[in-house]
């Protein structure tokens, strides 16, 4: 397995990532296979995670990529210094800055779920959120779009309800 | 606006906040739609109109200018059929928490959902309000019963339902 991560054809640095075997370290991504081995120079996330500030300290992490896309097909862009609110199951909010390559961490928080609050602007809105893990990093990216309509249901309904925006025709 | 009928709308999924986003819109007059699947219940499914009707002649048009609304078109949560269930499963030892399963039952004793949690978290299941639920705990590897029942109707604003395990396995 370690030998087809580093030997495929690499023409440009990479951030090489193995799976794990045994008990984990807090502050190291968990990994399948080399699902995350990657160039070096879009890694920021990883590399972040690799100057071991992270491995002391309670509780789990969130971190992740803020990122937005006017239009389809276009590719996304970092977005800089973003403020985040999570909030855990209880409401209770969490609020973290993104840096300037557009990386947020949400770090030591107690384990289980959090949402993202997603209003970030008069005409954006964010998705993302995830559950933390025990004493592990979980990636949960953020990506920013903007929004022409917006409204709200219920909390805690999300798997059994969509909402559909109809109109005439002609 | 034309009196014809209604085409096939824009559809947004609900966040675990419970908001709705769409991101485009051609300017014009349109109703905004609720639609919910019961859990538990094949095929069943309800519909509700902004703000909170279940016909379209009830139901309040928006009009959308071309540019983004900042206004939110929030329902009127009494007239949501289905609210979120949360449950609790102790931990014997906050310091080593285990997966268990949670099997919800509805009143006839079918099994209506289940779900992989961790003791120690909170969690949420999806019910329809005012049906009343049988809830146990099971272990996730025998399924073998690890909780008493604890039986629920279910309403808006529920409070956390706590579940004990009561033999180990």
């Amino acid at each position: 397995m370690e030998a087809v991560c580093a030997t495929w054809g690499f023409s440009k640095a990479r951030i090489i990532s193995f799976p794990r075997t045994g008990s984990s370290r807090y502050g190291v991504f968990l990994v399948g296979g080399c699902s995350r081995t990657q160039p070096l120079k879009p890694t920021p996330v990883d590399l972040s995670t690799l100057d071991g500030s992270a491995c002391s300290g309670a509780g789990g992490t969130l971190i992740g990529r803020v990122s937005s896309s006017d239009d389809k097909g276009k590719e996304s862009v970092p977005v800089r210094n973003a403020v985040l609110t999570f909030r855990d199951w209880y409401g209770k909010p969490y609020v973290t800055h993104g840096d300037d390559d557009g990386i947020y961490e949400l770090r030591h928080v107690p384990p289980g779920p959090y949402t993202l609050d997603s209003r970030v602007g008069p005409d954006r809105y964010a998705s993302g959120g995830g559950e933390v893990a025990l004493g592990v990093w979980r990636e949960s990216s953020v990506q920013v779009s903007p929004y022409s309509v917006t409204g709200r249901l219920r909390p805690g309904i999300a798997a059994n309800a969509r909402v559909l925006l109809k109109g005439w025709t002609e | 606006m034309p009196a014809c009928c209604l085409r096939d709308g824009l559809s947004s999924p609900v966040g675990a906040h419970g908001r709705f986003y769409f991101k485009t819109a051609p300017a014009g007059e349109y109703f905004l739609v609720a639609e919910f699947t019961f859990p538990g219940r094949n095929n069943q499914a309800a519909q509700v109109y902004y703000p909170g009707v279940n016909t379209r002649e009830k139901a309040t048009r928006i009009r959308i200018p071309g540019r983004t609304r900042s206004d939110s078109f929030d329902f009127d949560a009494r007239a949501i059929p289905l609210v979120p269930l949360p449950i609790f499963v102790e931990s014997p030892d906050p310091s080593h928490r285990i997966s268990v399963v949670v099997l919800l039952l509805d009143s006839g004793g079918h099994a209506v959902n289940q779900l992989g949690v961790s003791t120690g978290n909170p969690s949420e299941l999806t019910v329809i309000r005012g049906e009343t639920y049988d809830i146990s705990v099971l272990d996730s590897a025998s399924y073998r019963k690890r909780s008493e029942t604890v039986r629920v109707t279910a309403a808006s604003g529920m409070t956390l339902t706590r579940m004990a395990l009561t033999r180990r396995e």
